[in-house]
């Protein structure tokens, strides 16, 4: 009985210590997740990539919880997405996420509660990719506009660095939109 | 003599005050930073190495930031600063790279003096004048300056022990203790490897 005891203590220190962490979030979120608004600068549709972008901004709409449209008046978008003739050597793309108060001032946060993002593509690093890893990237990107973090765990959309060669969030990301909104 | 004791402490004073002016305004820096798609990842020195054009000891001698904006919004950043080569160990291309030459660098990273607000991809931070690294870079295809490979595996700072990158930001958690442990033995296997 003992040796029982003993093996149940040990086990259940063990299987939590061992479990993989999932989803990471920031701990922000969009207030609006089910109106969302996408708008394409020329700079993305005179470079070819508009219908990225369009998969991108619409790659999480079939949970649920999220609702993306387009929107051609920039003044109304959530998600804006610009791009750079910059070679900016390992970046391909990156999203940083505002805050607007109520007097119109904004300011450039994680966990707060999001208005705007302010999505770039660089066209360097961006056109030597796949078909497949250029809608990775555009999802990968809206991924963290809705508030997910790197994830490298377990498979997911969110990896720091390189690719899935998979344009699909993996169900570890579904989890953290559930989680988050 | 009393003189010289009220002159001893009077600058004691001033230069504390002064110490603790650069502190604070250090502290007061706001950090951003932008969520970046990175396509190259190194899990050892060698991966790297074999994947830079260039490998060398400069020190960092002036930068300027640069910002694109959308109203008030930053909507991508970068520095382009300059390096003066001490040694060069990798020049696969035959590049014009001699000892004291200036070399024009692009860091993913930009700093806002008015708004005191620093911005970096991936946790990026900014090289600190006057302090040497080794560096491995890629020309840049579309400017003639050079890329740092990685973000920041490719920055190895040699003035002293600490990586100088932030991934913590803004309770991001850009990468994760097994990322860190794996930098920071890159960096160390690179600082033994490649001296001035």
């Amino acid at each position: 009985m003992r040796r029982l005891t003993f093996f149940v203590i040990i086990m259940l220190y063990l299987i939590p210590s061992s479990s993989v962490r999932a989803y990471e979030l920031f701990g922000g979120k969009y207030r609006n997740p089910n109106s969302l608004k996408y708008w394409i600068d020329s700079s993305v549709i005179h470079a070819g990539y508009e219908a990225r972008a369009v998969y991108g901004s619409e790659a999480f709409d079939s949970s649920p919880l999220i609702g993306t449209t387009r929107t051609y008046d920039a003044s109304q978008a959530n998600y804006k997405w610009w791009a750079s003739t910059k070679d900016m050597g390992s970046v391909v793309a990156d999203c940083i996420n505002y805050h607007v108060n109520w007097l119109g001032q904004v300011t450039a946060c994680w966990d707060c509660t999001y208005d705007k993002s302010q999505l770039r593509i660089y066209l360097p690093g961006f056109q030597k990719l796949s078909w497949v890893q250029t809608r990775e990237t555009t999802a990968h990107e809206v991924g963290h506009a809705l508030g997910l973090d790197h994830e490298d765990d377990v498979r997911s959309i969110i990896l720091s660095k390189g690719f899935l060669n998979d344009e699909y969030p993996q169900s570890d990301d579904w989890n953290g939109i559930n989680a988050i909104y | 003599m009393k003189k010289i004791i009220f002159l001893f402490f009077t600058i004691l004073f001033l230069s504390a005050c002064n110490n603790t002016q650069s502190e604070l305004s250090n502290v007061n820096t706001k950090y951003v930073h932008s969520e970046s798609k990175i396509v190259d990842e190194y899990n050892y020195l060698e991966e790297m190495e074999n994947d830079s054009e260039v490998i060398l000891i400069g020190t960092k001698k002036n930068g300027e930031s640069y910002f694109d904006k959308d109203g008030d919004m930053v909507t991508g950043f970068y520095t382009i600063s300059d390096v003066e080569i001490k040694k060069v160990f990798k020049n696969e291309k035959g590049y014009a790279l001699n000892k004291g030459n200036i070399i024009k660098v692009m860091e993913n990273g930009a700093f806002d003096k008015k708004a005191n607000t620093m911005y970096g991809s991936a946790g990026y931070q900014l090289m600190k004048d006057n302090k040497s690294y080794l560096l491995f870079l890629r020309k840049s295809t579309t400017h003639d300056e050079y890329t740092i490979k990685g973000v920041y595996y490719g920055k190895v700072p040699l003035d002293s022990n600490h990586m100088e990158y932030k991934g913590d930001l803004n309770n991001s958690k850009q990468v994760n203790n097994k990322q860190i442990e794996k930098l920071n033995q890159i960096f160390e296997e690179a600082r033994k490897k490649y001296r001035e």
